[in-house]
C-alpha cells in the first residue's frame, strides 16, 4: 500500500516540473511578445502622431493659405471700396497668417527641405504681407488709385505667386512625406497586427494547456478521492470526520447502516446527539470528555456499547486528532471497531473458567450451594434476574426444584419457594416442556404462556422472558436449568448459546465423574484380579524396565516390591545360556522389536540368589497400534520340572532295566540261532529265529515308546545339519534292502536332482525307513515300492508308493496316531509297534514340514513327507560376497534391514526357503542392489539410514521397478501409506503383529506368485 | 590292527556270557562284573580293547572310562561302550569323550566281532 503510493508520488513529481517549466516559458515567451507588442504599439503610435503632425502641416500650409487669400480678399475689398468694414476681417485674417506660419515652421523643424521652403515662405508671405499692408495704407492715404497702381506692377503679381508657389510647394512635399509616414506607419501596422495574431494563439494554446493540466489534476483529486472514500465507507470499522469543536462533518457507510441513518441526517450536528450515543447519556459525557482530548491533541477512547439494528454491539472507540502542517488540531477522527464477538467469546471463556473452578471445588455439582453459585453465575452474566435447577426424580417420574438463585434487589423470593414447593409432570411446565423436548425452550413471556402452572406468580412479580436448558449425562436428560428476566425478551441467540455452554459443561463434567468411577472401579477390579493370581506379572517400560510387580511376582522373587520397580528386566531372568548378548537373546530381541516371546525353559533370580524355573509369556502392549511398554507373565514351574524330571528318570531306568534282559534274550537267541551252541535241528532253529525277531520288535517298541513320550514332553531334540537327500534315501534303501529281498519286493529309487536339507539325519532315516518298511510289509511279493525325491517350491517331497491294499478313506484319520494301525491284527502279523506313523509324523513336523497319504483302495498307497529345503547356510556362507553371481534359477530375496538383530532373526525365518539372499543395512546399498541383482522380492524395513524406505520405494516406483515387495516394518501404516508402499505384487505386514509363520507364509505366498508367473510367460 | 586279548566289563552276568560266546572262538577274552574290577584288570591283562558298560551299580561306566584313560598304564586301551543308553541325550554324553565308539544293547551277538573290527578300523 505504502509502496504504491510512493511510487505514484515519484511518478508525479516529474510531470509537475515539466508542467510548470511549460507554464513558466509560456508565461516567459507571453511576456516576450507582450513586450515587442508594446513596443510595436508604441513605435506605431509614434508612427502616427508624425502623421497627424503631417496633416496638421498640411491643414496649417492651407489654413495659411485661407488666410491668405481672406486677406487678399478682404484687402481686395478694401481697396475696391474703401469702406473700412473690410479692414477689420482683413486684419483679423493677416494676424492668424503669421502665427500660423511661426506654428507651421516649428512644426516642420524635422524636415531640412521643409524647414528651408518654410523659411522661404515666411519670407515671402511677410513680403506679401508688406506688399498687402501697403496697398491698404496707400488706399487709405491715397486712395484706390495709387493702391491698384501698386496693384498693377508686375511684383504685385509675383509676390502673390511667388507666395503661392511656395505654399503649393511646401503643401506638396508635406504630402508626399505624409504618404511616406502613412505607408510606413501601415508596415508598422501589419507588424503589429501579426505579433497580435501570434500573441493571441499563444495565449489561446496557453489557456488550452492550462484548462488542460486543471481538468486532469481535478479529475485526479476527483479519483483519488472517491477511493478514500470507497475506502472510508467500506472498512469495517466505524470511521467519521468531527470537527475540532465536536460537530460530526463525515462518517463512513459501516457506521451509518450499523443504525439505518443518512448521511445527512447526522452531519452537522454535534457528534454526542447523534444517533449512535444518544441511548446512554454516560456514555455522552465519556465522549464529550474525549473530544475534548483530542482537540488538545492526546487520543482519547472508551469502550462504547451501539444500539445497532441487529442488537447491541461493544464497540473499542477512541478519537485521534489530525493536525496541519503547523501541528494545529484540524479535525478529529473518530473510530470503532466491533468486538463483539470478541467481548462474546471472552463472556464465555470467563464464564466457562469461573464453571470450571466451581465444578472442581466439589464433586457433585448439583450439590446446594454449588449449583447456586452456577446460578447465580448464570444470571449475572447474561443479566437476567432469577435462575432454578429442576432434577428429574426418576422413581416417581416427576420434577422437582432443587436449586433456586434471584437477584436480591428484586425480591423474587416468593417465586423461588413457590418454585420449591412445585413437583412437575414431564411436559407440564418450562421444565417439563424441555424434559420432554429434551432442548432449549424459550418464551418471550411467561405470562402469556399457556403451559405455565406459576403463571399466577409471574405476573404479580413482573417475571416474563423465560429460557431453559437441559443437563445431559450421556445423552439422557437428568435436569433443567430456567432463567426469568423482568422484562420481556424474543429469543437471543447469545444468551441461549450461553446458557446452553453452561448445561453441557455441567452434564459433561457428571459423565466425566461417572466415568472416572466407573475406571477406578476397572482399575480396582483388575488390581484384585492381578492381586491374586498366582502367576506373576511385570509391566516393563519401552526400555524394559519393571514399572509394576504384582503381588505373586514379589512374592516369587522373595522380595519387596519397590526393590523390583526400575530394575532391568534381564536382572531378574535368567536364561539356560549365560550368553545373553542382544543376538542370542530372543528376550532382548523381543523387547527391541516388539515381537513376543514365550519359553519354558527360563529362570527367575530369586533375591536369595537361587533360580526359579519358570514358564513366562512376553507381549508388548498396544496402544492405538503402537507398542506403549509391554507385559511379561511367569508361572512358577518348579514343582512340573521336577515331575517331569522325576518321569525322565523313571523312563530312561525302566528303558535300562528292560533293555538289559532283552540284550541277554536277543543274544542268547543270537548265538543259538548262529549256530554258537551246536547245529539246531530245523525246528528248534525256526523257534530260535521267532525268539529272536520278537525280542528285535520288543526293544522297537521300548525305543518308540521313549520317542513318542519325548515327543509328547516337547523332549525330542533335533541335531539339525544339512543332508544330501541321496544319501539319505541311499542309506534307507540299503538298510531295508535286506527286507524287501526276503519279502521278495522290488525297490526302486527315483532322485529327480541332487537336493539338501536341513534335518536330523537320523531321524529322517527313521522317518523313511517306517515309510518303506511299511510299504514292503502290505506290498505282495513281485510287486514293486518306488521310492521318489522331487523338488516342490521351497520342500523336497519324499515319496514312498505301494501297490498295497490301499487304506479305506475312513480310516485315514486315525492313521497317523498313536496304537492305530489300521487292522490291530496287523500289529502281530506285521511286526511293526503301531507307533511309526505317529514319531514319523512328529518328526517330519518338528522339521518345518508335513506328511500324509494317497491312497485308493485296493490300487495302493503313497505315503509322502516334505521337509523345507535349505538355504540359511548357504546365505551365511555366500550371500553378500557372491551377491553378483549369475542367476542359480532360486528365487532371491533382498532383505532390507538396518538392524542386525532383526536381520539375523529374519534369516533365520526365512532359513526354511530355499532361496538367495541379498542383504542391505541402509537405503543406498538397498537401491544398489535392487538395481544390479534384479531380485525377485525385497522385504523393507522403514526407517532406515540416510535413505528411508518411503523414498527407496519412490526412487524404485521412478525407476518403473516391478519386484515385488513385502513391507515389513514395525508401526501399523495407513491405508495411504499402503498405496504409496507398492512396487510390484505388493504386501505389507506390522511385525509386533505378525507370527514367524504367517511371515514365512506370506513370504512363500509372495513367491509362488511370482513363481507361477513366471511358469506362466 | 591285530586283536588278541578283550576285557569285557558289566554287572550283568549273562550279558557277560552272551559276549564272551560270542567273541571267544577269534579272541582271548576276560571278564569284569565293575568298574573297579575292570580297572585292576586292565591294569593287569593289558586287552588289546574293552567293551564297557555304562550303566553299572558303584562306579559307573563314564567314571570307569576317566579313570582308564587317567591311569598311564591303561590310557592307550581303546574303549568302545556297549549300552543300553542310546537315546538322543544320552549319546551327547559321549561327545568329547576318548572312546573308539558305541555300540547299541541289544547286539547281534553273529555280527558284533565285525562291528567291533569297523569301529576300531575308522578309529
Amino acid at each position: 500500500m505504502s509502496l504504491a503510493a510512493n511510487k505514484s508520488n515519484s511518478s508525479r513529481r516529474p510531470v509537475k516540473v515539466v508542467l510548470c517549466l511549460a507554464l513558466f516559458s509560456i508565461i516567459l515567451l507571453l511576456i516576450g511578445c507582450g513586450f515587442v507588442l508594446y513596443q510595436n504599439q508604441e513605435k506605431l503610435y509614434r508612427q502616427r502622431q508624425i502623421v497627424q503632425r503631417s496633416r496638421e502641416v498640411i491643414s496649417r500650409i492651407q489654413y495659411i493659405l485661407i488666410d491668405l487669400k481672406d486677406a487678399e480678399n478682404w484687402q481686395r475689398g478694401y481697396l475696391v471700396t474703401g469702406k473700412d468694414k473690410y479692414l477689420v476681417p482683413y486684419a483679423k485674417a493677416r494676424e492668424r497668417i503669421l502665427p500660423s506660419l511661426k506654428n507651421l515652421q516649428e512644426s516642420i523643424t524635422d524636415n531640412q527641405t521643409q524647414k528651408q521652403l518654410g523659411d522661404r515662405l515666411e519670407s515671402a508671405v511677410k513680403e506679401r504681407l508688406f506688399e498687402l499692408d501697403d496697398t491698404v495704407a496707400e488706399r487709405q492715404n491715397n486712395g484706390f488709385a495709387a493702391a491698384s497702381k501698386i496693384m498693377d506692377k508686375r511684383v504685385w503679381q509675383g509676390a502673390r505667386d511667388k507666395t503661392r508657389l511656395l505654399i503649393s510647394h511646401l503643401k506638396t512635399n508635406e504630402e508626399q512625406l505624409l504618404q511616406t509616414k502613412i505607408s510606413k506607419l501601415e508596415q508598422e501596422a501589419a507588424l503589429c497586427l501579426i505579433l497580435i495574431e501570434v500573441f493571441s494563439f499563444l495565449i489561446v494554446i496557453l489557456g488550452l494547456v492550462a484548462s488542460a493540466t486543471v481538468l486532469a489534476l481535478w479529475s485526479r483529486k476527483e479519483r483519488a478521492e472517491r477511493k478514500f472514500r470507497a475506502v472510508f465507507d467500506q472498512t469495517l470499522e466505524f470511521i467519521g470526520i468531527v470537527s475540532p469543536d465536536g460537530i460530526l462533518v463525515d462518517v463512513n457507510k459501516t457506521a451509518l447502516n450499523a443504525i439505518g441513518a443518512e448521511l445527512k441526517d447526522v452531519t452537522g450536528k454535534p457528534f454526542w446527539e447523534t444517533p449512535w450515543w444518544t441511548h446512554s447519556p454516560k456514555e455522552q459525557e465519556l465522549l464529550k470528555e474525549s473530544i475534548k482530548e483530542a482537540r488538545n491533541g492526546s487520543t482519547a477512547g472508551f469502550e462504547a456499547s451501539h444500539i445497532t439494528e441487529s442488537g447491541p454491539i461493544t464497540v473499542d472507540f477512541s478519537i485521534n486528532p489530525v493536525r496541519d502542517e503547523d501541528g494545529k488540531v484540524i479535525l478529529l477522527v473518530p473510530e470503532g471497531r466491533n468486538i463483539s464477538d470478541r467481548k462474546k467469546l471472552e463472556t464465555v471463556q470467563i464464564v466457562s473458567y469461573k464453571l470450571g473452578q466451581i465444578l472442581e471445588a466439589e464433586d457433585n455439582p448439583l450439590k446446594g450451594e454449588i449449583i447456586q453459585e452456577i446460578l447465580q453465575l448464570a444470571c449475572q452474566t447474561i443479566h437476567w434476574e432469577y435462575g432454578g435447577l429442576w432434577r428429574v426424580d426418576e422413581k416417581n417420574n416427576r420434577l422437582f426444584c432443587a436449586s433456586t438463585w434471584s437477584e436480591s434487589s428484586c425480591n423474587l423470593s416468593e417465586f423461588e419457594n413457590i418454585s420449591k414447593d412445585l413437583n412437575l409432570q414431564p411436559g407440564i411446565g418450562l421444565p417439563g416442556q424441555v424434559y420432554v423436548e429434551e432442548k432449549s425452550v424459550w418464551l418471550a413471556d411467561v405470562c402469556l404462556s399457556s403451559n405455565f402452572p406459576r403463571a399466577k406468580y409471574a405476573v404479580r412479580l413482573g417475571l416474563h422472558a423465560a429460557v431453559a436448558v437441559p443437563i445431559k449425562v450421556a445423552g439422557k436428560v437428568i435436569g433443567v436449568m430456567e432463567f426469568f428476566s423482568l422484562q420481556i425478551f424474543s429469543p437471543q441467540s447469545e444468551t441461549i448459546n450461553l446458557i446452553e455452554s453452561i448445561g453441557n459443561q455441567i452434564g459433561l463434567y457428571l459423565e466425566s465423574k461417572i466415568m472416572e468411577r466407573e475406571s477406578a472401579d476397572l482399575q480396582d477390579q483388575l488390581l484384585s484380579i492381578l492381586s491374586n493370581m498366582n502367576d506373576g506379572v511385570f509391566q516393563l517400560n519401552d526400555s524394559g524396565q519393571v514399572i509394576y510387580a504384582n503381588p505373586a511376582a514379589i512374592t516369587m522373587i522373595g522380595c519387596f516390591s519397590d526393590q523390583v520397580i526400575g530394575k532391568e528386566i534381564h536382572e531378574l531372568i535368567r536364561h539356560e545360556q549365560d550368553d545373553c548378548s542382544i543376538q542370542s537373546c530372543a528376550l532382548k530381541q523381543a523387547i527391541i522389536s516388539g515381537l513376543t516371546y514365550r519359553s519354558e525353559t527360563d529362570f527367575l533370580l530369586r533375591m536369595d540368589n537361587t533360580l526359579l524355573p519358570i514358564e513366562q509369556s512376553y507381549a508388548p502392549v498396544l496402544k492405538h497400534g503402537k507398542a506403549s511398554g509391554s507385559v511379561l507373565t511367569f508361572r512358577d514351574i518348579s514343582k512340573r520340572k521336577e515331575a517331569e524330571k522325576r518321569v525322565s528318570e523313571f523312563y530312561s531306568i525302566v528303558s535300562h532295566e528292560l533293555r538289559t534282559p532283552l540284550t541277554s534274550i536277543r543274544g542268547a537267541f543270537g548265538l543259538l540261532e548262529g549256530g554258537k551252541a551246536g547245529e539246531l535241528s530245523p525246528k528248534a532253529q525256526h523257534l530260535v529265529s521267532v525268539g529272536r525277531t520278537e525280542s528285535e520288535r520288543l526293544v522297537r517298541l521300548i525305543n518308540d515308546i521313549l520317542d513318542i513320550r519325548k515327543i509328547e514332553a516337547g523332549q525330542l531334540e533335533l541335531k539339525i545339519r544339512e543332508i544330501e537327500a541321496t544319501n539319505l534315501l541311499t542309506e534307507a534303501v540299503t538298510n531295508l534292502n535286506p527286507l524287501a529281498l526276503e519279502a521278495g519286493v522290488k525297490l526302486s529309487l527315483n532322485i529327480e536332482k541332487e537336493e539338501k536339507i536341513l534335518g536330523d539325519k537320523d531321524r529322517l532315516l527313521q522317518v523313511l525307513t517306517n515309510l518303506i518298511s511299511n510299504a514292503i510289509k502290505y506290498s505282495e511279493p513281485e510287486s514293486c515300492v518306488n521310492v521318489l525325491v522331487r523338488r516342490n517350491l521351497a520342500y523336497l517331497r519324499f515319496s514312498v508308493s505301494d501297490k498295497g491294499p490301499g487304506i479305506r478313506p475312513s480310516d485315514l484319520n486315525k492313521l497317523f496316531r498313536m496304537f492305530q494301525q489300521v487292522d490291530s491284527s496287523d500289529t502281530r502279523q506285521k511286526g511293526g509297534t503301531g507307533l511309526g506313523l505317529a514319531t514319523s509324523k512328529s518328526i517330519v513336523e518338528l522339521h518345518g514340514g508335513k506328511i500324509g497319504v494317497d491312497t485308493e483302495l485296493n490300487k495302493g498307497s503313497t505315503f509322502w513327507f516334505e521337509i523345507p529345503l535349505t538355504g540359511q547356510k548357504k546365505t551365511k556362507e555366500e550371500n553378500i560376497s557372491n551377491s553378483n553371481k549369475a542367476p542359480s534359477g532360486q528365487p532371491r530375496i533382498l532383505i532390507v534391514e538396518d538392524d542386525l538383530a532383526t536381520r539375523e532373526i529374519m534369516l533365520q525365518q526365512l532359513s526354511a526357503l530355499d532361496v538367495d539372499f541379498l542383504l542391505a543395512a541402509d537405503g543406498n546399498q538397498a537401491l544398489d542392489m535392487a538395481r544390479t541383482n534384479n531380485p525377485d522380492l525385497i522385504i523393507l524395513d522403514l526407517g532406515l539410514p540416510n535413505i528411508d524406505g518411503f523414498e527407496v520405494v519412490n526412487i524404485l516406483k521412478n525407476e518403473r521397478n516391478k519386484t515385488a515387495l513385502l513391507v515389513y516394518t514395525a508401526r501399523d501404516l495407513t491405508n495411504d501409506e499402503k498405496v504409496n508402499l507398492q512396487l510390484g505384487i505388493s504386501e505389507h505386514l506390522t511385525k509386533s503383529r505378525t507370527s514367524e509363520s504367517e511371515f514365512l507364509q506370506k513370504v512363500r505366498l509372495l513367491l509362488d506368485g511370482l513363481l507361477e508367473n513366471k511358469n506362466l510367460a | 590292527m591285530s586283536l588278541n586279548k578283550v576285557l569285557i566289563v558289566d554287572d550283568d552276568a549273562n550279558i557277560r556270557t552272551i559276549a564272551q560266546i560270542s567273541l571267544e572262538d577269534s579272541l582271548n577274552v576276560v571278564l569284569a562284573g565293575s568298574g573297579s574290577e575292570a580297572l585292576e584288570v586292565a591294569a593287569r591283562e593289558k586287552p588289546d580293547f574293552i567293551l564297557l558298560d555304562r550303566m553299572m551299580p558303584g562306579m559307573d561306566g563314564l567314571e570307569t572310562l576317566s579313570r582308564l584313560k587317567q591311569d598311564d598304564n591303561t590310557k592307550s586301551i581303546p574303549i568302545i561302550f556297549l549300552t543300553a543308553k542310546i537315546q538322543g541325550h544320552e549319546m551327547a554324553d559321549y561327545n568329547g569323550l576318548d572312546v573308539a565308539g558305541v555300540l547299541a544293547k541289544p547286539f547281534d551277538p553273529m555280527t558284533l566281532l565285525d562291528d567291533i573290527r569297523k569301529i576300531l578300523e575308522n578309529r
